[in-house]
């Protein structure tokens, strides 16, 4: 019984650490203060909900489908915010998080607004439906190891080099040929597209979503995770993810009316967000501070 | 006439937006950076006056002033013991503002904890039917908000316009080592406009705590609606977030008249996109010079 | 240096990973045998009523069938998952209840939209869900498995409407919430039977759960001269569109649904909410009902709470149809049995109708006088 539980909580973090890692590929290697990182996670989901229901496409086309059109509006994000600095770029972005869930919330004719969508069916791989908790496992767990391994992989190449060096000094890096800007959107495009990729797993797993998954709280939780982690590591998000999402689990132990529990679990994250901040701002294993 | 009633709406909307925008934007005028856990300190003065006032049944002028000295003191208490220390390490703007958020969700969550979800009501004002001005209804209470606020605008308007301790302080947010070189202790303008704006937060916490009840999240929707009120009137100046909160309550109450009413909330969130995108320094924000020098 | 503080925060993380798996495999354990029936609802948030009230009554009834022996010598427990008024979060419960609990019988959802968004999964996974709160019509096709105690919208919304044309109105405004199904579902049979009645709904505004400022929502009603207003709405909300409403003059009748049946409202509100009328339960006035109320007040030292006798006959509807089972754990027996329910519980007469639905229950009209609910007499 415990393996079953395990098993759940084992894809959610796989689920996040997508999540994470490509949020800091933005943020952490390029420097791209990006907060609406959510939105990139929703659109996923969506998307791919709506085509998995509405058309008979093969789920692994739907798949692909979803991460790219999410990577596209990775680009337009970028496009708009470009000239943008320091907090008002930050602004921007967290901005463009509300203005997807407002979509998300009023678009009802499309999305069913705040009723959500439900009965999201399981994903189809030639032929073999994905039913169990732990074949999905399995299948978030390839994933989750194909994404990162090509996170890992572009990172530690020229390319990867390349970014770093648009984060610390896009100026210079302009002066010697390079046109920042187009790297600086296929970041962004790449890290929506694995961000949209998240979306998909989560929805296709809980089988039911609606806008409220991808709001403010879920920002912070994120951002919490990959501050603790460290900004331009690798290592650092997945560990971050994991101690992050256990420590609800934790706080179960301790039995706690459900009235505490809630708010508890807030101020504990709200808490870790600003001590980290504050005293230890590159996080477990982060090589650069925010910003 | 519906028109005179919306108007008369969307000014009351815009009022009690500027009342929060007004102390957040006067903390960033003079610290320059964003501090949302403005919204959770109005959402603490709501709790307070429902303390003091429901709670322990003193006065309500004396609660009322009991608030917004404790608010004022809170304000100083967190730039203390958050804020400042994290300028001291040079930290950059994007790095206060998460932490403001963080902050935002804590304060949020205590109330939560310690007052539970269920709607509070202050129970110091009577319902009744408004007053018929024009072709219009608007109550009591109301008219104090929108007068109020007025207030507010024009005596803040002189103040950061003419008077020297306005000047010092938009000077000490210009380049704070050059108003120290001058012999001005910019560290403590930046308690001052924290110790204000926060007191000024505690006044919009009583005042809303009136009109629309207290519940724990009250402060996430108006931060977000007093935020962008500033942004469109322009964070840095003052007077200007109060007209850009007043221009946000007109353009959603006559939006929706004809869009279908949930869209309330999305009018502000493009119109805070969209201002943010294209003049994030606002309608009365100075051109340029005022932006970001730290990256 | 760095070394060591790497060393400690490996240590941190293996402290906390050893924790969590520690707490998992040492989790209470449940009691050899013990039939486990799931309980979905709100514990926290605003809605939060609507669970921890029923879930006394449910606490009840498990308590006086286990002293009694179980079922089938088997004693009952309650797992117990909080959904927050959230589909997404009853989802998450449910599918942790039925795949890591294994729990074939479940006492929930409350929010309507807990129960459709849940009942996909308890459908294909043939777990049966009987609910002490929802009411929205949907509930009804939602499936084979579900079940409720209490009557659906489409009758409460057709009890107002009725009860408007009665009064002699013949135009009527609607304001309700738009962003969940309660609201939705209300101001969709209202709007039927009121045109049916020979009515015309002049307007009908909606708002998102979670607003605070109705004004020009009402003032475009006010502008529609309606002689009814009809709110279909929830805490918070409630109390502030009463206040709105008033201070901007709106002086017609307004009608509520069962959601105004609460002190939380009418204290709020004070004496601005007198003279609403609203439809709610109609309330059941036999032994059964006293003796309930009784033990209620016996264990939990207060009068009995909100949907609590109706989750109390839910759950005595379960283990009637249980017993007559050779094995309890098949649903799809149960299930059947249910169908046949025929008792006297808490609220009254129950048994079940084709659908799942509960049958022969049917809403009331209250008014609000002093800040006091009194049944309305015409």
């Amino acid at each position: 019984m415990i393996e079953v539980y395990l098993i759940h909580l084992l894809i959610i973090i796989g689920i996040y650490i997508i999540l994470a890692t490509s949020l800091n590929l933005a943020l952490g290697y390029t420097g791209l203060l990006n907060l609406g990182h959510i939105a990139f996670f929703g659109i996923g989901a969506y998307v791919s909900t709506l085509l998995s229901i509405n058309t008979s496409l093969p789920f692994l086309l739907i798949f692909i489908m979803a991460g790219l059109f999410t990577s596209i509006f990775g680009y337009l994000l970028m496009v708009a915010t470009n000239k943008l600095k320091g907090d008002y770029l930050a602004l921007a972005t967290l901005g463009f998080n509300f203005v997807i869930y407002s979509l998300f919330l009023n678009w009802t004719s499309l999305t069913r607004g705040p009723l959500g969508i439900p009965d999201i069916p399981k994903p189809s791989i030639f032929g073999l439906i994905i039913q169990s908790n732990l074949s999905y496992l399995i299948f978030v767990a390839i994933v989750c190891c194909l994404s990162i391994g090509f996170l890992y992989f572009l990172l530690k190449s020229p390319y990867g080099i390349l970014l770093q060096a648009i984060r610390d000094n896009e100026l210079t890096c302009k002066v010697l040929g390079k046109n920042t800007f187009k790297m600086k959107w296929q970041a962004m495009a790449t890290s929506a597209f694995f961000a949209g990729i998240a979306g998909v797993l989560y929805a296709h797993y809980i089988t039911f979503i609606d806008p409220s998954s991808f709001s403010l709280y879920e920002i912070i939780l994120i951002l919490t995770i990959v501050l603790v982690g460290g900004l331009a590591t690798l290592k650092g998000s997945i560990l971050a993810t994991v101690i992050i999402l256990i420590i609800p689990e934790i706080l179960r132990f301790f039995a706690l009316p459900s009235s505490i529990l809630g708010p508890a679990h807030q101020i504990i994250y709200a808490l870790i967000l600003i001590l980290i901040l504050m005293y230890r701002p590159k996080g477990l294993f982060g090589k650069v501070d925010l910003g | 006439m519906i028109v005179v009633q919306l108007l008369i709406n969307g000014i009351i909307a815009g009022s009690i937006y500027a009342l929060v925008a007004v102390g957040f934007s006067l903390i960033y005028a003079t610290n320059r950076f964003i501090h949302f856990a403005h919204g959770g300190f109005v959402t603490v003065s709501a709790y307070l006056i429902y303390l003091f006032f429901t709670l322990v049944g003193l006065n309500f002028y004396i609660s009322a002033l009991l608030t917004i000295l404790i608010a004022g003191f809170l304000g100083w208490l967190v730039y203390k013991l958050v804020y400042a220390p994290l300028k001291k390490r040079k930290v950059s703007n994007a790095v206060l503002l998460i932490a403001s958020v963080g902050l935002l969700i804590l304060l949020e969550n205590l109330m939560l904890l310690i007052f539970g979800a269920d709607v509070k009501s202050v129970g110091y004002i009577q319902i009744r039917k408004g007053i018929e001005v024009f072709w219009g209804i608007i109550t009591l209470l109301q008219i104090v908000i929108v007068i109020l606020t007025v207030i507010l605008l024009l005596i803040l308007w002189f103040f950061m316009k003419k008077s020297r301790l306005g000047k010092i302080m938009r000077a000490v947010a210009d380049n704070a080592e050059l108003a120290n070189i001058i012999g001005i202790d910019a560290n403590k303008f930046c308690y001052l406009s924290f110790i204000i704006g926060t007191a000024l937060a505690g006044v919009a916490g009583i005042l809303v705590a009136l009109e629309q009840n207290i519940e724990p999240v009250m402060g996430t929707g108006l931060i977000i609606k007093g935020f962008t009120g500033a942004i469109i009137g322009g964070v840095v100046s003052v007077p200007g977030s109060i007209l850009g909160s007043y221009l946000l309550g007109l353009v959603e109450n006559f939006g929706i008249w004809f869009l279908p009413s949930g869209y309330k909330d999305a009018i502000a969130f493009v119109l805070l996109f969209v201002f943010l995108l294209f003049k994030p320094t606002g309608i009365l924000g100075l051109r340029g010079k005022d932006r970001e020098q730290k990256l | 240096m760095a070394k060591t503080k790497k060393i400690i925060l490996w240590l941190i993380v293996a402290i906390i990973v050893i924790g969590g798996i520690w707490y998992g495999v040492t989790k209470k354990p449940v009691e050899k045998g013990a039939i486990k029936i799931g309980f979905i609802g709100p514990l926290t948030g605003e809605a939060a009523i609507y669970g921890t009230s029923p879930k006394k009554g449910a606490d009840l009834a498990i308590e006086e069938i286990n002293a009694k022996g179980g079922i089938n010598g088997k004693k009952l427990e309650l797992i117990v998952e909080d959904s927050k008024c959230d589909p997404k979060e009853a989802v998450n419960a449910i599918n942790k209840l039925v795949n890591v609990d294994k729990i074939k019988f479940i006492i929930g959802g409350m929010c309507s939209s807990e129960t459709l968004a849940a009942a996909p999964t308890a459908e294909s996974s043939k777990v049966i869900m009987i609910s002490p709160v929802s009411t929205n019509y949907k509930v009804s096709q939602a499936g084979d498995y579900i079940f409720r105690t209490v009557p659906s919208d489409a009758l409460q919304g057709k009890k107002a409407a009725e009860l408007a044309y009665q009064k002699g109105f013949r135009k009527a405004a609607i304001l309700y919430v738009s962003t969940n199904d309660y609201g939705l579902g209300l101001e969709k049979v209202f709007k039927e039977e009121f045109s049916k009645l020979g009515g015309t709904v002049v307007i009908s505004e909606g708002y998102a759960a979670g607003d605070s400022d109705f004004r020009t929502q009402l003032t475009k009603i006010k502008f529609a001269n309606p002689d009814v207003l009809f709110i279909p709405s929830q805490m918070p909300g409630n109390d502030l569109i009463v206040k709105q409403a008033k201070e901007l003059g709106i002086g017609c009748q307004i009608i509520g649904t069962e959601t105004m049946q609460d002190e939380n409202f009418v204290k709020t509100v004070g004496k601005a909410a007198d003279g609403i009328i609203f439809t709610s339960f109609a309330e059941y006035k036999g032994a059964q009902a006293d003796a309930f109320s009784a033990r209620f007040k016996a264990k939990f030292s207060e009068e009995k709470t909100i949907y609590s006798d109706y989750a109390y006959d839910a759950v005595y509807a379960l283990e009637k149809a249980m017993t007559a089972c050779k094995d309890v754990q098949d649903s799809v027996c149960v299930k059947t049995e249910l169908y046949k329910t025929d008792f006297i519980g808490a609220t009254g007469p129950v048994g079940f109708d084709e659908n799942g639905d509960v049958k022969g229950k049917d809403f009331a009209v209250f008014k609000i006088e002093n800040s006091q609910f009194v049944p309305y007499e015409k």
